[in-house]
């Protein structure tokens, strides 16, 4: 048998043993043909040299967790999916090192601060996806499955072994021309406009600062601005009522179970339309087609610009991306301009 | 036929243990342990009622100790220890449903009441209970910087536990030394990056002699986010005079840092230095691991030696990816004012 049969047979095991241990789908690319085209930092030499392959799969947020109204509970369910991944990627470099091979998990949920002041992951996880053909990288940044849309989460590791690679597929995110992610988002942090006749891939873009205010609403840069603004206060805060809010209940959960500690939002993850396994049940849920009003985005195409008109949240989760901000109210003198709200 | 007293075979818990992932088990009878372990070690809170620990060994993947990234390495290891906490948990049920009673040895088994988080160190390899029982049950020897050492897999393993009425076979301890000492290696004390592992010993001096660990030295880099770092910022913090000093303690890259540790590193908060671990030549996977370059950049020459009339001593390099993020700089300045 030749070399590459011989590693077609081999890929199908890994692919087997994967699927196996809970990855919805898993994809390979070359670590010298990838690295060739990351523009920064986020290299696998960054980690390790020596390896020859990058694996990468998904493991999708349960549909369960998806049609939930509690943003608590969905908080906690990311948790556990990601801790599924981080167990997943360490099973299956288990696996290969019982084959003979060396494999470094990759852990997902590490911030590098060396590689960006305001962090970055070790890899960019969506576009070592996307680069292995398991998806694309839709609107707001967020990596889409055919199967379950944005709402996964990827695990990556690095092996020596080899094996073919895989080839990207083509674009899922239908960019402006659905724009659901973006009217949605507490935080306007998904772009709204773009040049009518471009490709999503020219325009998809995520403010991350924007982002961060409802996705690590109880993260250390919440904690800084919530210090900072007591510090700043211009009159003596009242310590009870302070200590009172439920912003320090939520950030000791964060602290004790992680939930909420970096994810802590969905509003993007829900109202997308692409995964053809779990959008349909997903949309069928009562709850979620509050999510956008009438279930129809208002698209405008004006001097060659679409533009997307935002909503924002349903009024019954506003208040659960402004808790942090109750301390402002504390305040009258100082008002927030990024305060949610749907208008 | 089992010998008496014993219902449940060493056999049935290693088969039993052997889909959790888990790489190494051994079974330590309490009174062996008893006669190897410090007095200050020796807690028998824990101890009392128990006849056997089983301890539960997971091996550090090749690639973790190939690699370079400290934080990766660091927080693999961590679930890692994870897996052990489970399966160790699991194993309790398991011998309780035959009627034994069991308790669990944490991994990351701290004890602030009696001890301090370094006695993790070093590099979080488990508890002194759980590393003098690995060498009761024979699965290895003590290293020159009292890391377990095993034929398998060197030092490069975290340790978990099963404190439990179930006895077992005695076992045998090793009858060898692992762990070649000073005069024939000395590879972790020349790299070490606190300088926390005995370089020097009298010539010919028996590794048993000299063995040991700087705990405190090796937790600077080891828990580079623990409770120490926690208790110096904390203190740092409440001593601030101006609201400026105390933005000063709070807004910085430790403050961030701890938050990640605390959310994300978890576990791991305890193997954030594995230089000794990667650069040990003891254990069947440690000539694949040599060939990463990484690896060959830790000691590109022999470790160097100073023989005088009755001692020797291991030059120190430190490791050549040491640890960015051992301590903040504010923390270093205030330090070195104290100092």
């Amino acid at each position: 048998m030749g070399k590459l049969a011989s590693a077609a047979t081999f890929k199908e095991r890994i692919v087997a043993f994967a699927k196996d241990v809970g990855v919805d789908s898993i994809g390979f690319a070359s670590v010298d043909d990838y690295s060739s085209v990351v523009p920064n930092g986020q290299r696998p030499s960054h980690i390790t040299e020596g390896m020859n392959s990058i694996l990468v799969f998904t493991k999708h947020n349960l549909t369960g967790s998806m049609s939930l109204q509690d943003v608590n509970t969905q908080s906690y369910n990311s948790h556990l999916a990601l801790d599924a991944v981080i167990d997943i990627t360490h099973h299956i470099a288990d696996w290969l090192e019982s084959e003979g091979f060396i494999a470094v998990p990759l852990h997902p949920e590490f911030i590098d601060e060396d590689l960006k002041r305001s962090g970055a992951g070790l890899l960019d996880f969506k576009h070592v996806a996307e680069f292995a053909g398991l998806g694309h990288i839709g609107l707001n940044l967020n990596f889409l499955t055919p199967d379950y849309g944005s709402r996964v989460y990827i695990g990556v590791l690095l092996t020596n072994a080899v094996v073919h690679y895989d080839r990207r597929i083509p674009d899922l995110c239908p960019g402006m021309k659905c724009g659901r992610c973006a009217v949605v988002c507490p935080t306007k942090a998904i772009p709204l406009k773009a040049d009518s006749d471009a490709s999503v891939n020219s325009y998809r873009d995520l403010h991350q600062d924007k982002c961060s205010e409802g996705a690590m609403r109880l993260s250390i840069r919440t904690l800084f601005r919530v210090i900072r603004l007591l510090i700043d206060s211009e009159k003596p805060m009242p310590i009870q009522e302070v200590f009172a809010n439920k912003y320090w209940r939520d950030f000791w959960i964060a602290l004790n179970s992680k939930r909420g500690a970096n994810a802590a939002c969905f509003e993007c993850m829900y109202v997308c339309p692409v995964g053809k396994t779990d959008a349909r049940t997903l949309f069928s849920v009562p709850y979620r087609k509050w999510d956008i009003p009438g279930g129809r985005v208002e698209h405008t195409v004006a001097d060659g610009i679409h533009s997307v008109k935002h909503v924002g949240p349903p009024q019954d989760r506003v208040h659960e991306y402004s808790r942090h901000l109750a301390f402002v109210n504390m305040n009258p003198c100082k008002r927030d301009e990024n305060e949610p709200q749907r208008g | 036929m089992q010998p008496q007293g014993i219902r449940l075979s060493s056999k049935q818990v290693m088969d039993y243990l052997s889909s959790m992932r888990i790489d190494v088990v051994g079974f330590a009878d309490l009174e062996d342990l008893r006669a190897i372990i410090p007095d200050s070690y020796l807690d028998e809170r824990l101890l009392h009622g128990m006849s056997s620990l089983v301890v539960l060994g997971k091996r550090i993947l090749t690639g973790i100790s190939w690699s370079r990234h400290l934080r990766n390495k660091q927080l693999i290891n961590g679930a890692s220890m994870l897996l052990l906490d489970t399966a160790s948990n699991k194993l309790a049920s398991y011998l309780e449903s035959f009627d034994e009673v069991a308790i669990p040895v944490s991994a990351l088994a701290f004890d602030f009441e009696y001890a301090t988080p370094s006695n993790v160190a070093p590099a979080g390899q488990g508890s002194p209970l759980l590393r003098y029982g690995a060498v009761a049950a024979g699965l290895g020897t003590f290293g020159l910087n009292m890391m377990v050492l095993t034929p398998e897999h060197g030092p490069r393993l975290h340790f978990a536990g099963v404190l439990t009425t179930c006895r077992f076979p005695r076992a045998k301890p090793l009858d060898r030394e692992l762990c070649p000492g000073i005069e024939a290696c000395g590879r972790c004390a020349a790299v070490c990056p606190a300088d926390a592992i005995p370089r020097k010993a009298r010539i010919s001096q028996s590794l048993s002699d000299y063995r040991s660990i700087d705990e405190e030295a090796c937790v600077k880099v080891s828990q580079p986010f623990g409770y120490r770092v926690f208790q110096e910022m904390a203190a740092e913090i409440a001593s601030s005079s101006t609201s400026e000093k105390l933005w000063e303690g709070i807004y910085n890259r430790t403050a961030s840092e701890m938050y990640n540790e605390i959310t994300a590193v978890k576990e791991g908060v305890v193997s954030g230095c594995s230089a000794c671990m990667d650069v040990c030549p003891v254990g069947a996977n440690y000539p694949q691991i040599k060939n990463s370059p990484h690896r060959q950049r830790d000691l590109p020459e022999p470790v160097q030696r100073v023989y005088s009339d009755v001692d020797v001593e291991v030059k120190h390099n430190g490791a050549y990816e040491r640890p960015r993020i051992t301590w903040a700089s504010w923390l270093q300045r205030r330090l070195s004012k104290r100092e």
